[in-house]
């Protein structure tokens, strides 16, 4: 189940580039199990010929330091629409959210409204939350390792 | 691929040929009327422990060790009733023989998805043949691991296996669990097979195989300190459950019934799974020294669980037994009909000879009729032998069989016993004398279920003479579920 694995060295360069405009995404992300690592957080557009969470529909993402309780992160700038979001804690630090051979994942995950897929991830939609020209979107989601 | 009319299988309609009553009444829809069902009732507690079996013959003096089984146990529990054999959590069932007896303990296996649903008193997942309303999506293959099929303990380690899943780790003292077993990073939460083939030297050859999602079969080679030497996946459409394989001095052998998964079908596991006689039987001839060396030979559809052994000859022609019946029945209705109450036929499993020639020819031959649960003396893995002990004869219905048998496989002779009315026998295992020379010096141990009189007990046959049947019986004061499969270790 490949979440973020590919894309998460360009989060912080795509993060510094939002115009500084107010918030209008609001994500709690609870769950985190423990104070090791990071936790990664990624927002996504649908876009053509990429499966969800597929790093190319990457519109945001940041990362903040794991402190072992819930975390707040907000996004700003979104143009108004569907927006999927994901998560996951990358206990170890390295970068990348850990899987096994055949793409499961080995750290905690995460997506919005708390969707799950079967034995992959969940649909771009059951994952999504809209944007609207005005206003904070606000959603949470609780990690599963 | 070979093409299929390449072959020439000098009895490749036997498979077909094999006489099934279709007609056959389902019998005992009622449980309180026929006592066989007691080997599918829940077992009555989580912890079981008996000191002394009581004997009745003459247990050897020099047979020490301990057997343990597995198998489905709490088939009911937070007032649901799963509907399929296989569904059922495992509980290690473990027999220790010394200077005082034989003693008993069993222990229901605490896996996480147990612990989940316990702390919630509740079934929270749909399982193999189950399927439950309100049930949470399974994440990955352990979140429904049961831990139920077989036991393997090796280099010092005890692993209770499932074949979705990972292997689960036990503690030897109190055969709890303790874990998933994980053969290296990023092999974690792989699926690992409950038929792993151990050699005389300890090497381990495995497979897996994931079906929801991916449709791919893992390949393992481990060797006797139980480390990680390779494992491979190998994407392989379409597929369906494997439950068992050979390996050979060379190869190993896989075959692939046409009992496969599509994907997307509303139900459970095993409702997905579709029998497609048309795609016949593919076997997968893979090189132990390369896993990407690999081969295809097609064969006429079957479904079988079990192997006997295999061997390939110095001009590199493969053998190997399988029990094959004509369709899948016993799996989609026999032994989810029986949860229900109703114990009903389905097409025999037969103990079948495979030979595989390099360039494509072969044939199968039905060499020891209806049968199931073949075992070998350990040590012949992947080597030519000449026995083979299994459960047989005409069972009521079919596929409960009541004898066990060996089979001389150079000679073309069986002997075999017969239980009495009222006891059903299971999977007996080969256990070498400590002093063995011939392949037959040793006992075969196994359980049965006297459910006439509602318990469980232990036979020790001198494999050299099966037909005198066993020279010692060891009874326990309750009864056990019917399990799978066990493993006789001496520590």
């Amino acid at each position: 189940m490949p979440i973020l694995r590919s894309a998460t060295a360009v989060l912080v360069a795509i993060t510094l580039s939002l115009p500084a405009v107010a918030d209008n995404l609001a994500i709690e992300v609870k769950g985190v199990r423990s104070d090791k690592g990071r936790v990664y957080v990624a927002v996504h557009k649908p876009t053509e010929n990429v499966t969800f969470p597929g790093a190319a529909g990457m519109v945001a993402g940041c990362w903040r330091v794991a402190d072992g309780g819930p975390l707040r992160i907000s996004f700003s700038g979104l143009e108004p629409g569907i927006y999927a979001v994901n998560a996951f804690h990358d206990e170890n630090a390295n970068g990348e959210l850990d899987t096994n051979i055949l793409g499961i994942p080995l750290e905690g995950y995460g997506f919005a409204n708390d969707a799950t897929g079967v034995m992959g991830p969940p649909s771009f939609l059951d994952a999504s939350v809209e944007v609207r020209e005005t206003g904070t979107t606000s959603t949470q989601m609780t990690l599963l390792y | 691929m070979l093409d299929r009319r390449q072959l020439m299988w000098a009895s490749a309609c036997q498979l077909a040929a094999l006489n099934f009553p279709s007609a056959v009444a389902a019998r005992s829809a009622d449980p309180s009327s026929d006592g066989r069902l007691l080997g599918w009732a829940s077992v009555m507690a989580d912890n079981l422990d008996h000191p002394a079996l009581t004997i009745e013959g003459k247990l050897p003096a020099d047979l020490r060790g301990v057997l343990r089984r597995n198998g489905p146990a709490v088939h009911n529990r937070h007032g649901l009733r799963y509907e399929h054999w296989f569904d059922g959590d495992g509980m290690i069932q473990e027999f220790r023989f010394s200077d005082a007896g034989i003693s008993h303990r069993g222990r229901v296996l605490k896996t996480p998805k147990l612990k989940r649903e316990d702390a919630e008193s509740k079934r929270l997942y749909s399982a193999f043949g189950t399927e439950i309303s309100d049930a949470l999506p399974v994440r990955m293959p352990d979140d429904i691991n049961t831990a139920n099929i077989s036991i393997l303990d090796h280099h010092g380690e005890l692993l209770a296996l499932w074949e979705g899943g990972s292997a689960s780790i036990l503690a030897r003292d109190s055969l709890e669990w303790t874990g998933f077993k994980s053969w290296g990073h990023g092999l974690e939460g792989l699926p690992f097979t409950a038929h792993p083939k151990v050699e005389a030297d300890g090497t381990v050859w495995s497979l897996g195989y994931t079906l929801v999602g991916k449709s791919i079969l893992v390949l393992y080679h481990i060797d006797s300190n139980g480390r990680l030497v390779k494992a491979v996946p190998v994407p392989v459409a379409p597929l369906g459950m494997v439950h068992d394989f050979v390996v050979t001095r060379s190869h190993l052998v896989i075959v692939l019934p046409p009992f496969v998964h599509e994907h997307g079908q509303p139900g459970t596991i095993l409702d997905n799974h579709v029998w497609r006689p048309e795609l016949g039987s593919r076997v997968l001839v893979v090189a132990k020294d390369d896993f990407d060396d690999r081969r295809w030979v097609q064969l006429p559809a079957g479904f079988g669980f079990h192997h006997g052994n295999g061997w390939e000859d110095r001009d590199g022609v493969i053998h190997f037994d399988h029990c094959v019946a004509t369709d899948p029945g016993i799996v989609t209705d026999s032994m989810s009909q029986v949860m229900r109450g109703e114990l009903v036929p389905s097409p025999p499993e037969h103990y079948m000879r495979f030979v595989l020639h390099p360039d494509g020819r072969g044939y199968i031959e039905d060499i020891a009729g209806a049968a199931e649960f073949p075992r070998i003396a350990d040590r012949l893995t992947g080597l030519r032998n000449r026995y083979v002990y299994m459960m047989s004869g005409e069972g009521d219905p079919n596929w409960l069989l009541p004898a066990v048998s060996k089979r001389d496989l150079d000679r073309g002779t069986m002997e075999s016993f017969s239980f009495a009315p009222g006891i059903l026998p299971e999977e007996h295992v080969f256990v070498p004398f400590p002093d063995a020379q011939a392949e037959d010096d040793g006992w075969l141990i196994g359980t049965v279920l006297a459910y006439e009189r509602g318990v469980s007990g232990l036979t020790i046959f001198d494999a050299r003479g099966i037909s005198d049947g066993p020279m010692a019986y060891g009874w326990l004061p309750y009864p056990l579920p019917l399990g799978f499969h066990g493993q006789f270790s001496t520590t």
